[in-house]
């Protein structure tokens, strides 16, 4: 795929990677789903996958009636998920490891999903019909995560959280047809070098709307000087900032990865900041 | 002479030969083709790997010098009056350079250009006329090694021209190059360079063109441009070149401290273009980039602005329009990168589309980088199309279905074409409609 060259940019995505991989030897751990042959099969509640040792390959097909939750864990080595989902309801989807991690749903109803992404290079890919919207969040960290989308109406905003170390990517694709419509954002909070690349192919002329964006979330200096005028420090504006965004994204997994968010140093909000 | 294939030293030395270049040209040209030798096409490229080089006219040297129109050869002269150049250049232009093929045939600069030290030649002649002046901007800007094929011009450039504008001089009156391919099989490697002193001010018009072919024709040219400290360069870039031409443009600019430049690129034809003017900022340099293109009838039209911002306060606009119809694919790869640094840059890019058919495709591939938390960036795009109720309303106004169109594409690239100077802003209308008269929908 040649959608992230670029003559300037010699930074290529490697989705190639995967378009034929091969299992290989390796050990997953399927919890809370049933497992019928190859297939592990999940009915609407958590299910969760990781690597024992080795390149890790599961197949999950689940039903959603209200909420679904996929855990991957690609933390002891590289994970190779596909799956089925289908339904109408909300999928929270939390991907977290330290290895390469590819994962593919087919998707298909009314979707909501919602993501958070921890992890080193991420490769989503959402293929569907219906109505997705995808709204995730990358944590403070090294981060690349490269989405493949195509379903007949999407949305797709994902907030990119820096310090300043970071180096975070964000490259969704979308590739939209007749009777699609898409628009896919990225907003990113200063810190750290943030890279995004909402990209979008329109194959006709015939789609109802295809917008993209990218926003820098800062505050603007009048912004500010209200919130200090409330008695906010900069610090606390931020982290009000970035709460009250992430809350929006990630709904009911803010409270379920609670855990995993304080362990971010630059997210715990502080009156009195080092 | 005219040399056709087969890209090699002996070549690349006897076109150096041929043009009486100083050693260090000579040695450019051969670290180029050594590049060239080395590198792999870009991966970025489609459209451009049915190219055989060793198939094109690579360099065509033609009998024609001329400072008066009447010195050129009827047959070249004709092309030019077709274009209705010599009548521009009496009307409001301070000087002009025009190509034929791989030579400049004609130029002209008027005498008040000359008092106030402003050169304006072509590029042989500034090499051999100027030489310690070329030789410290010359592939400088738009290094040979950025891609196979800017290597592969830096190896076999001619034509092409040099601006140079003193420091605190204005040129009121645009200075203009217009490039013509005017046969097929050839490729044409022009190298235009334009050097703004501090505080000066040019306003420079490249145009191009090419007739209608059996077989096709090859353009891989470069401009570079640098900008010194408060320096103002107004660029205006008008390309005409028939579907069935490859083009391929390398531009840059370097824009020092406080320097500004407003840039209006617009691109109608070829078979394949890929032009993504790039910029890159020092402290408090500023640009304003409009750019439109027109992928109609199978073309594949890439297109872009990258945009470097290296120093603190830099600001950038750009406002990018595309328009496919007829199985045309228009193309957009924006990047923006803003340096760890930086501080208080801010920069604003907007991408639109129009699609006007259903086989026609809009792909949009916009890079963000930034490294500086002080920096203030957005980027927006947006494809649109042809909607029934938009026709219907105009031919309830009267008009006939074919002038809706082009009045509909007219108004989308209305935010572009006002920037134009008012000549080429009706001549583009015309061509719009006439390109868009009967093709659409």
């Amino acid at each position: 795929m040649r959608v992230a060259d670029s003559p300037t940019i010699k930074y290529y995505t490697r989705w190639e990677l995967f378009e034929e991989a091969k299992k290989k030897k390796g050990k997953v751990e399927v919890l809370g789903a049933e497992k019928q042959g190859e297939v592990f099969s999940v009915e609407g509640k958590r299910v969760e996958i990781r690597t024992v040792e080795g390149t890790g390959h599961a197949h999950v097909e689940g039903n959603v009636k209200e909420r679904l939750f996929i855990v991957e864990d690609s933390t002891r080595g590289p994970l190779f998920v596909t799956g089925r989902i289908q339904g109408k309801g909300e999928v929270f989807h939390l991907i977290r490891g330290g290895n390469i991690h590819y994962s593919h749903w087919e998707v298909k109803g009314n979707l909501v999903v919602r993501t958070l992404l921890v992890g080193r290079e991420i490769y989503l890919r959402y293929d569907g019909e219906g109505r997705l919207r995808l709204y995730g969040v990358s944590l403070p960290g090294r981060s690349d995560v490269n989405h493949h989308l195509t379903a007949g109406d999407i949305e797709n905003v994902h907030l990119l959280v820096p310090d300043d170390s970071s180096f975070l990517v964000h490259r969704p694709l979308v590739k939209l047809g007749k009777g699609g419509s898409a628009h896919v954002e990225t907003r990113f909070l200063p810190g750290g070098l943030v890279v995004a690349v909402p990209s979008v192919e329109v194959y006709t002329s015939e789609v109802e709307t295809a917008s993209h964006s990218v926003k820098d979330l800062s505050f603007t200096g009048d912004q500010l000087f209200y919130l200090r005028s409330r008695g906010l420090t900069p610090h606390e504006a931020r982290s009000l900032l970035i709460e009250e965004t992430m809350k929006f994204l990630l709904g009911g997994l803010y409270e379920e990865a609670r855990t995993i968010l304080q362990t971010v140093p630059s997210l715990r909000p502080t009156r009195n900041p080092p | 002479m005219i040399t056709k294939g087969s890209i090699s030293r002996s070549f690349v030395e006897g076109l150096s030969r041929e043009k009486g270049e100083p050693e260090w040209m000579r040695r450019l040209r051969l670290q180029a083709l050594e590049l060239f030798e080395r590198l792999s096409d870009p991966l970025w490229l489609k459209g451009i790997d049915e190219i055989d080089l060793d198939e094109l006219v690579l360099y065509e040297k033609v009998d024609a010098r001329a400072t008066s129109w009447d010195e050129l050869p009827p047959e070249i002269r004709r092309f030019y009056e077709e274009l209705n150049l010599p009548e521009q250049e009496k009307k409001f232009l301070a000087g002009l350079a025009t190509s034929y093929d791989s030579e400049m045939v004609y130029y002209n600069a008027k005498k008040f250009l000359e008092e106030k030290g402003v050169v304006v030649l072509p590029m042989e002649e500034a090499v051999k006329r100027y030489p310690d002046l070329v030789r410290r901007y010359f592939g400088k800007v738009f290094p040979p090694a950025e891609h196979r094929y800017s290597a592969l011009h830096y190896a076999l450039w001619s034509g092409g021209v040099f601006v140079y504008v003193p420091p605190g001089v204005k040129v009121t009156f645009p200075v203009e190059a217009f490039f013509l391919v005017a046969n097929e099989m050839v490729a044409q490697f022009e190298h235009t360079l334009i050097v703004v002193g501090e505080n000066a001010f040019l306003h420079f018009i490249e145009g191009c063109s090419s007739p209608q072919f059996r077989k096709f024709a090859f353009h891989d040219g470069v401009v570079e441009a640098y900008v010194h400290r408060g320096g103002h360069l107004k660029f205006t870039t008008v390309q005409n070149w028939s579907r069935d031409l490859i083009n391929f443009n390398n531009k840059r600019a370097i824009v020092e401290e406080g320097g500004r430049v407003e840039w209006v690129e617009g691109s109608f034809g070829s078979r394949a273009s890929y032009v993504y003017p790039s910029f890159i900022l020092r402290d408090g340099a500023s640009v304003d980039v409009r750019a439109f293109t027109i992928a109609h009838g199978g073309e594949w039209k890439e297109g872009g602005v990258k945009l470097f911002h290296v120093g603190k306060d830099t600001r950038s606009h750009v406002v990018s329009k595309s328009v496919s119809s007829s199985d045309g694919v228009s193309v957009f790869r924006g990047l923006l990168r803003v340096n760890k640094g930086a501080t208080g840059s801010r920069s604003s890019m907007s991408c639109d589309s129009l699609l006007l058919d259903e086989e026609s495709k809009a792909f949009t591939y916009p890079h963000n980088q930034v490294e500086e938390p002080t920096a203030r960036v957005s980027y927006e795009a947006t494809t649109s199309f042809l909607r029934e109720d938009q026709l219907f309303y105009l031919r309830s106004r009267g008009l006939d279905e074919d002038s809706a169109k082009a009045l509909i594409v007219s108004g989308f690239l209305s935010d572009v074409i006002s920037y134009l100077p008012p000549e080429y802003a009706s001549v583009f209308r015309r061509v719009l409609e006439l390109d868009f008269r009967g093709s659409v929908g």
